[in-house]
């Protein structure tokens, strides 16, 4: 299990490296001249030029990414055009909202799937089933940015119960956690319930209720710890929609993570907040997809087998 | 058959259907059978016959839906199955019967250890501790011939012919009093198949158990029962001791399923399958079920339904012509 | 129950395998549904462009009317602009429709080729077209979308390029999966026993083997993309204003979202029912492409 973790990490270098090299590539055409940005209004030519001189822009692309990367690996993402901060400082300052809002909705969206899948599954074909059924069809089907703002309408201008924006205690984070977990939850119910329905038809439930378990011993250690093997895949290929709903979600709110700080970086023209946020963001994405996937071997025996054999 | 008194398990019209989108299967349409204390019963038939259904009916475990048991009584030491509430079912299964599948690829828990999977049985039916249980389940393995070490094992790194062991061991951890076995043998590799079949057959002599085996291999019934039941087109339509049904059979559906084997003192003679197929068990069949591929079949075969009728004292027959026959002298 | 399947299996032979499964869609009601409900809707699409003009009643700002609230003169009200909003989202439905499918279909046709190959010839060439792959798929879609619109700007075509990236990369995994097992298949091995070469081989026999959960995801994706897309103009990264997109014209309502709700409101639902009925669709042809999973 070590071995195999290990190995999946220096399989994330390469990964890593193209991505960044992609992103940094992208953006560097797009971003217009740093120098003209940071310089002063009434700067000379000369002026910029040594600007750029001091940025390193006058040497070759390569070299640029390169010590972009040097740069990466102690912390180093560059300075914000715009609040003249530290990129990285700025990231990993906005990550902990980003984490709360991404962990709030997870936790909800699987607190309220799984029971109603399980549920649904358990009583198929009855008006239960279709009801909750119904229920998670509209909720894949919603934009989310939408949702959020339809609870704002109702849970912040009519009932005046939770806050329209802004992070201003627990309370502030129901609404936003909410936009993004509904529509996620919708979707796990959706896997929950047909992966219930599969396992249930399997053979060795029958074998356990002919061991004369109950039905909600069959249900709870039978049943569900097979089902949990395709759920948790889905949560795992959902946490990149996770990412852009909260991103989406914090654009609604006014909720300061890292898809605010992007999208107002965009909006500023700040290019190299823009570079490091995303280049930090999809590093951890891969890396999440990484621990997913350690997870999801975790409760798969067989899995689990195949990794410890091969290494 | 048997003197009342030493009936364990007494089958009274049962009857079963499946309420498909397409339409209704009758799938058991009222059979009757008992099976003695410490009896081997073999169920033969072909497949769709409804033989499995049967079993999961003494368990009480016909999928509903959509399946239904419609009428009838499952007498277990004459108390009836049907009737039982859930947690007298639950009791019941795996304390009382035990049951063994067909296919032992998917009858085991992928995410369980097979040690687990036996211990299970025994705390559900037993008060003890899970070190007990798993010392009992350690010594189940040993006695259908797996080393103890693997009780840590997942069933993926187990053959098919384990795997049906480790089913043997739970369908057996709690000494159950009948143990239905669904084909024991079939999904599994010839030369495993003896095996398996004589291990069964020698625990249940060692612990004095009933059983009801369900097979369409007439070769293991031969080997294994006290009493036959054919089935057909589910029906019983010839039910006897074993030296009936082999060897005084009467039944034309019994005569031909005898004729289709391949048998070693005629080899040459061309094999005799029966003509046509089984009967779709959507339509409701007024007359005998076997009458259209049946050489001897009359108008009456096909208005009248048979009765199980007694041609002798332990030999039953389903045939108007056998039962005329009789009759007539 | 055996018995019952071969009952249903008998009449199948004698339909094609089309006609069955057009018949078996019709039977479920949310897929009929779903099938009128986006007929309706591309009818609008196309409709909308002969009668209603563009710069006047669709852009064209009529201040005297603004942020009126629904009524029978304008069914929908109107916007902060003044402008009839059931007309906009008439007109802005070929918004959705275009980049839905358009950015489906790029994504359909750059992803099949690439997962047929990696599922075809394995080795290197899947390794790199599964890590590429990978790496597009774990990178969230609204900062590829990001980097693509900021690197060639915002129009609608760019926003069409940003998305299908992200469709192709589930047809990837679906076709190279789906050659993956029919690349064993007794029928393809007899099938270059017989001497065809290997293209032949996968238009005739691998591509047309993978098709149904191919065509259950582009009804399901192009749902997606329309949610994803509208997203993006939310943003202000995708169809610029003032053209009617839906996300669009949901973000310029935020502003008046005290006093006229209803300008956030309805593009919504006209977002959340277009998928709706991509989804009940998609769901249908689902059960009706594959009658194993429906017992």
């Amino acid at each position: 299990m070590f071995r195999y973790v290990l190995k999946r990490l220096v399989l994330m270098i390469p990964v890593i490296l193209v991505t960044s090299l992609l992103i940094y590539f992208a953006m560097s055409l797009t971003g217009g001249d740093p120098a003209v940005f940071l310089a002063p209004e009434n700067a000379t030519d000369a002026q910029i030029q040594q600007i750029r001189v001091d940025l390193g822009l006058t040497e070759s692309f390569p070299i640029r990414y390169l010590k972009y990367m040097a740069g990466m690996l102690h912390g180093d993402l560059g300075t914000s055009y715009v609040t003249k901060r530290d990129v990285f400082r700025t990231f990993i300052e906005r990550l902990p909202n980003t984490m709360q809002l991404a962990g709030a909705s997870v936790l909800i969206a699987t607190l309220i799937a799984l029971p109603l899948g399980i549920y649904t599954a358990i009583h198929e074909n009855t008006w239960k089933d279709t009801l909750g059924m119904i229920f998670a069809l509209f909720g894949v089907s919603m934009p989310n940015f939408w949702l959020g703002l339809m609870l704002i309408i109702v849970f912040s201008l009519k009932l005046k119960w939770f806050p329209s924006g802004g992070k201003s205690g627990p309370l502030s984070l129901v609404l936003p956690a909410l936009t993004v977990g509904l529509g996620l939850a919708a979707l796990i119910t959706r896997t929950t319930r047909s992966s219930m329905l599969d396992v249930i038809r399997q053979d060795y439930i029958r074998t356990a209720r002919a061991k004369g378990c109950s039905e909600k011993r069959v249900i709870r250690r039978h049943a569900l710890p097979n089902a949990l093997i395709p759920i948790i895949t889905v949560i795992g290929m959902q946490l990149s929609n996770v990412m852009t709903g909260s991103v989406l979600a914090e654009s609604v709110f006014s909720w300061p993570g890292i898809g605010r700080l992007i999208f107002e970086s965009i909006s500023k023209r700040d290019t190299p907040m823009v570079t490091g946020s995303i280049i930090m963001c999809s590093m951890l994405m891969v890396l999440i997809n990484l621990l997913v996937d350690i997870v999801y071997a975790f409760f798969d025996p067989r899995i689990k087998a195949q990794y410890t054999h091969k290494g | 058959m048997e003197e009342k008194k030493e009936v364990l398990l007494d089958v009274k019209n049962l009857r079963v259907e499946y309420d498909t989108d397409a339409g209704v299967v009758y799938a058991v349409n009222g059979i009757s059978f008992s099976i003695g204390k410490k009896k081997t019963l073999g169920l033969v038939g072909e497949t769709g016959a409804g033989k499995t259904t049967t079993a999961l009916s003494i368990l009480n475990l016909v999928p509903d839906p959509p399946g239904k048991i419609c009428e009838g009584s499952i007498l277990l030491d004459g108390q009836d199955v049907l009737c039982m509430d859930v947690p007298a079912l639950e009791k019941m299964r795996g304390d009382d019967v035990a049951m063994i599948f067909q296919d032992p690829m998917t009858a085991l828990n992928p995410v369980m250890t097979v040690g687990s999977q036996i211990a299970e049985s025994v705390m559900l039916h037993n008060k003890v501790s899970e070190e007990e249980a798993m010392q009992r389940a350690k010594e189940m393995l040993k006695l259908v011939g797996i080393s103890e070490s693997r009780a840590g094992d997942y069933p993926h790194q187990f053959s098919g012919g384990m795997k049906q062991r480790v089913v043997i061991a739970i369908a057996l951890a709690c000494h159950p009093r009948l143990l239905i076995a669904d084909e024991p043998t079939t999904a599994l590799d010839v030369t495993i198949q003896a095996q398996v079949l004589s291990l069964i057959k020698q625990l249940i002599q060692d612990r004095d158990m009933s059983m009801l085996l369900i097979t369409h291999d007439l070769g293991v019934v031969a080997e294994t029962c006290d009493d036959v039941a054919v089935m057909y087109s589910g029906k019983i339509v010839e039910i006897g001791t074993a030296d009936d049904v082999f060897n005084h059979m009467l039944h034309d559906y019994t005569v031909g399923l005898f004729n289709s084997l391949p048998n070693l003192r005629k080899r040459g003679e061309e094999l005799q399958p029966i003509k046509g197929m089984m009967p779709n068990p959507m339509e409701k069949i007024t007359g005998c079920s076997f009458a259209p591929r049946c050489p001897h079949a009359t108008e009456r075969c096909f208005r009248e339904i048979p009765e199980l009728l007694p041609v002798s004292d332990t030999h039953l027959v389903a045939c108007h012509r056998i039962q005329e026959e009789k009759q007539n002298g | 129950m055996e018995g019952s399947k071969k009952q249903e299996e008998q009449p199948l032979k004698s339909r094609t395998l089309l006609q069955e499964t057009w018949r078996r869609l019709l039977k479920n009601k949310g897929a009929v549904v779903g099938m009128i409900f986006l007929l309706c809707l591309i009818a609008a699409a196309v409709l909308s462009g002969f009668i209603f003009d563009y710069d006047t009643q669709v852009i064209g700002q009529n201040i005297k009317e603004r942020l009126q609230w629904p009524s029978r003169e304008h069914i929908f009200g109107t916007d902060e602009l003044g402008r009839d909003i059931f007309i906009r989202l008439l007109y802005g439905a070929r918004y959705s429709l275009v980049i839905g499918c358009g950015s489906v279909f790029i994504g359909l046709v750059i992803g099949v080729i690439f997962g047929a190959l990696a599922g075809f010839y394995g080795g290197v060439i899947d390794q790199v077209v599964m890590r590429v792959n990978d790496m597009l798929y774990a990178v969230p879609n609204i900062m590829i979308a990001v980097v693509v619109v900021s690197l060639l700007g915002t129009s609608t075509f760019n926003l069409l390029l940003a998305l299908c990236v992200t469709c192709a990369t589930g047809f990837v995994r679906i076709t190279r999966a789906a050659v993956m097992t029919i690349r064993g298949q007794e029928y393809v091995e007899s099938a270059y026993a017989m001497g065809l070469p290997t293209w032949k081989v996968i238009a005739k026999h691998i591509i047309p083997n993978c098709l149904s959960p191919i065509i259950v995801q582009v009804t399901l994706l192009i749902g997606t993309t329309i949610i994803n897309a509208s997203s993006l103009s939310f943003l202000g990264i995708g169809v610029p204003s003032p053209a009617p997109e839906w996300g669009a014209m949901l973000s310029s309502g935020r502003s008046q979202i005290r006093n006229a709700p209803y300008i956030c409101v309805i593009p919504g639902l006209a977002i959340m029912f277009t998928v709706l009925a991509l989804n009940l669709l998609g769901d249908g042809l689902r059960d009706a492409l594959d009658p194993k999973l429906k017992k």
